[in-house]
C-alpha cells in the first residue's frame, strides 16, 4: 500500500468511526485536531441522515424527527455507504428497520413489520424515480388485438413498473390514515407515468397475473395455473386488469403470436 | 489556455427548473451537478433537456474521486461520457480530492497531503481521466478543516504542479479559498499569487457558515465580503472568468440569485474598467489590501 493509500484508509476509518485519525492532522492553537478531524466525521453522519431522511420521507413522518434520526443514524454507523449515488443510499434500510428499530426507539402503536412496509413504499417509489423512459401504450393498441390472439398475449412493462409484499398497514400508514384493524400483507405495484412516481395494492388474483405474465408467460398461462398453490384466474378478473395496467402506463408493448 | 468566459452562471438546482423553463433569466450559463442526471430516465432528465435548449451548461461532479487510492470507477466514468454527449457542456469539473477508499464512499470531497507523491497519482488518473473523456479536466480546490502533517508544499504549490503535470484547467472556488485561508492561517491572496491564472476556466462564488471559531464550507449563505473582496482581486489580477455563484443548500427565490450575480456583474465591470487593471501600473500594496464592499 502507498503512504497516500495508507493515510486515506487511516483518514476514512476515522471518519466513520467517529473517532482517530489526528496523528496524521496538525492541530493549531485554536482549533485542535480532535475539532477538525470531527468536522469531517459530522458531516459524513449528517450527509448520510439527510439522504435517508429524503428517500424515506413518509417514513421519518410516522416516527418522528427524533426517532427517525435516531435509527438513521444507527443505521449509518452500521451500514457505510458503497455506491456513488447518495439518492441509492440505504435502499435496504427497510429490511434494517423491520429488525432493529424497536430495539433503538420506542416505537409505540407502530408495528416493526408495517414501519418496514412504510420504508418499502418510500424506497419503491425513489427507485421508480428515476428508472429509465419507455413510452406506455394506450388503451388502443390493447383493444385492437383480435380476440384469437389475446391467449397467446405477453406483456413487456416500463422500467419502472415493480412489485413489492408489504403489511397491510403500511398503506394507510403512509397515507397518513388509520392503519387500525388492518392485517395481513399487501401486493404493491410502484410505477411513474409523465414523471410522477406512484403505488397502489394489487388483489391477490391480480398480483399473481402480474408476476406470471413478467416472468414471461402468456395470458393464458397466467391465467391456467401451473400447480394448486398456483390458482387459475378467471379470464373475467384478468381482462379488466390488462386494460387497468394499460390505462396506468405499467406496460411499453404487448407482444402476440402471430 | 483557458476557454473564453461564457459570462455569469448559477447552479441549476431543482427548485429552479421551473423558472428557467418559463422564462429566460438574467444567467448566461448554468452548472449542473452531473451525479444528479447520471441516472436512467425520469423526470430530472427532461427538465435537463429542456433546459439545455435555452443556456449552456457545465458539468460539475462530486464523486469522481480523482485523488483516490482505488481504480477509477469506469462505469462511472462511461455515464459521465454519456451525459457529456447529451449535454455537449462548456466543460466538466469535479473536485481536487478523495472520496472513496476500499469501496466505501465517504460522499465528501476529503483532503489530499500535498506531497510530491500524490501530484504524482493525481495527475496520471487526470491523465486517464481526460483520455477517457476525450476533453480536458476543470478541477476546483476544496475547503478543508485538516493540515496533514505529511504536506511538502502549500495548495497553491500543489495546484500548480498538478497543471502542469496532467494539463489541466482550474475551478477556483474563492470561497474555499477564503475558508480554508481561516482555517489554516494563510493569506488568500498568496493563493490567488500562487496559482497559474491561465489555467482558471471557471469562478465559483459562494456562502459558507461561521462555527465555533472556524469557518465550515456549507454553501447555504449569500457570498460573503472577504470573498466579494477576494473576487475583485480575482479580477484584477486575471482579466476576468465565467463566474458562478454557487448555492447548495438554504436555496432562496431565483430572483435572489439572479441579484447576487448582478454584483458579480458590477463587480467585475467596475474592476476591468479601472486602468490598473491586470496589475499593469498598480501599486503593490493596493493588490494586498482588498477594500471591497459587495453592496
Amino acid at each position: 500500500m502507498t503512504p497516500l493509500a495508507a493515510l486515506q484508509a487511516r483518514f476514512l476509518a476515522a471518519v466513520i468511526d467517529g473517532e482517530g485519525g489526528t496523528a496524521d492532522v496538525r492541530a493549531t492553537p485554536r482549533f485542535s485536531a480532535t475539532q477538525r478531524m470531527a468536522v469531517y466525521a459530522n458531516a459524513y453522519r449528517r450527509r448520510l441522515v439527510e439522504a435517508l431522511a429524503s428517500t424515506f420521507e413518509r417514513t421519518a413522518r410516522v416516527l418522528g424527527d427524533d426517532r427517525f434520526d435516531a435509527v438513521a443514524l444507527a443505521y449509518v454507523d452500521s451500514n457505510a455507504p458503497t455506491d456513488r449515488s447518495l439518492s441509492r443510499y440505504g435502499l435496504d434500510f427497510p429490511d434494517w428497520l423491520r429488525d432493529h428499530a424497536a430495539a433503538l426507539v420506542e416505537l409505540r402503536a407502530l408495528t416493526p413489520t408495517a414501519l418496514a412496509g412504510v420504508a418499502i413504499i418510500d424506497a419503491g417509489l425513489r427507485r421508480a424515480f428515476d428508472a429509465a423512459d419507455a413510452e406506455p401504450i394506450a388503451r388502443d393498441v390493447l383493444l385492437a388485438l383480435p380476440m384469437p390472439a389475446w391467449p397467446t398475449l405477453r406483456i413487456v412493462p416500463v422500467p419502472a413498473l415493480a412489485t413489492a409484499s408489504v403489511d397491510a398497514a403500511a398503506i394507510p400508514l403512509w397515507r397518513d390514515a388509520d392503519a387500525a384493524n388492518v392485517e395481513g400483507d399487501a401486493a404493491i405495484a410502484f410505477w411513474r407515468r409523465d414523471g410522477q412516481t406512484f403505488f397502489r395494492s394489487m388483489a391477490v388474483a391480480e398480483a399473481h397475473l402480474l408476476a406470471r405474465m413478467r416472468a414471461g408467460r402468456t395470458l393464458a398461462e397466467a391465467c391456467a395455473g401451473i400447480a394448486d398453490d398456483d390458482p387459475a384466474i378467471p379470464l373475467d378478473v384478468a381482462a379488466p386488469a390488462l386494460l387497468a395496467w394499460v390505462d396506468e402506463g405499467w406496460l411499453s408493448a404487448v407482444h402476440v403470436d402471430a | 489556455m483557458h476557454r473564453a468566459s461564457p459570462g455569469f452562471g448559477l447552479g441549476l438546482r431543482p427548485q429552479h427548473y421551473a423558472d428557467f423553463a418559463a422564462a429566460r433569466r438574467d444567467v448566461d450559463w448554468l452548472e449542473v451537478i452531473s451525479e444528479n442526471f447520471m441516472v436512467d430516465g425520469g423526470k430530472p432528465l427532461q427538465w435537463l433537456d429542456r433546459i439545455r435548449a435555452d443556456y449552456p451548461m457545465a458539468l460539475h461532479g462530486v464523486t469522481l474521486s480523482i485523488g483516490g487510492s482505488d481504480p477509477l470507477d469506469l462505469d462511472y466514468l462511461k455515464r459521465l461520457k454519456a451525459l457529456a454527449a447529451r449535454v455537449d457542456p462548456l466543460w466538466v469539473s469535479d473536485h481536487v480530492c478523495w472520496g472513496a477508499h476500499g469501496g466505501i464512499v465517504a460522499h465528501d470531497l476529503l483532503p489530499l497531503p500535498y506531497t510530491a507523491e500524490a501530484v504524482r497519482h493525481v495527475a496520471a488518473r487526470v491523465r486517464q481521466v481526460q483520455d477517457l473523456l476525450g476533453r480536458r479536466l476543470v478541477l476546483e480546490n476544496v475547503s478543508s478543516y485538516v493540515e496533514f502533517g505529511a504536506n511538502e508544499m502549500t495548495e497553491w504549490e500543489f495546484l500548480s504542479e498538478l497543471c502542469r503535470e496532467a494539463d489541466c484547467l482550474l475551478l477556483l472556488d474563492l470561497n474555499n479559498i477564503h475558508v480554508s485561508a481561516v482555517n489554516h492561517g494563510f493569506d488568500a491572496l498568496d493563493f490567488l499569487d500562487g496559482v497559474p491564472l491561465d489555467r482558471v476556466q471557471q469562478l465559483h462564488l459562494a456562502g459558507h457558515t461561521v462555527r465555533d471559531g472556524y469557518l465550515i464550507d456549507t454553501h447555504d449563505a449569500a457570498v460573503s465580503d472577504p470573498v466579494w473582496a477576494l473576487y475583485r482581486e480575482f479580477v484584477r489580477r486575471s482579466g476576468g472568468r465565467a463566474a458562478m455563484i454557487e448555492r447548495d443548500d438554504h436555496i432562496p427565490a431565483l430572483e435572489d440569485l439572479e441579484a447576487e450575480l448582478r454584483i458579480a456583474r458590477r463587480i467585475s465591470a467596475d474592476v476591468l474598467a479601472m486602468p490598473a487593471v491586470l496589475g499593469v501600473d498598480a501599486p503593490a500594496s493596493s493588490s494586498r489590501s482588498p477594500t471591497v464592499r459587495a453592496a
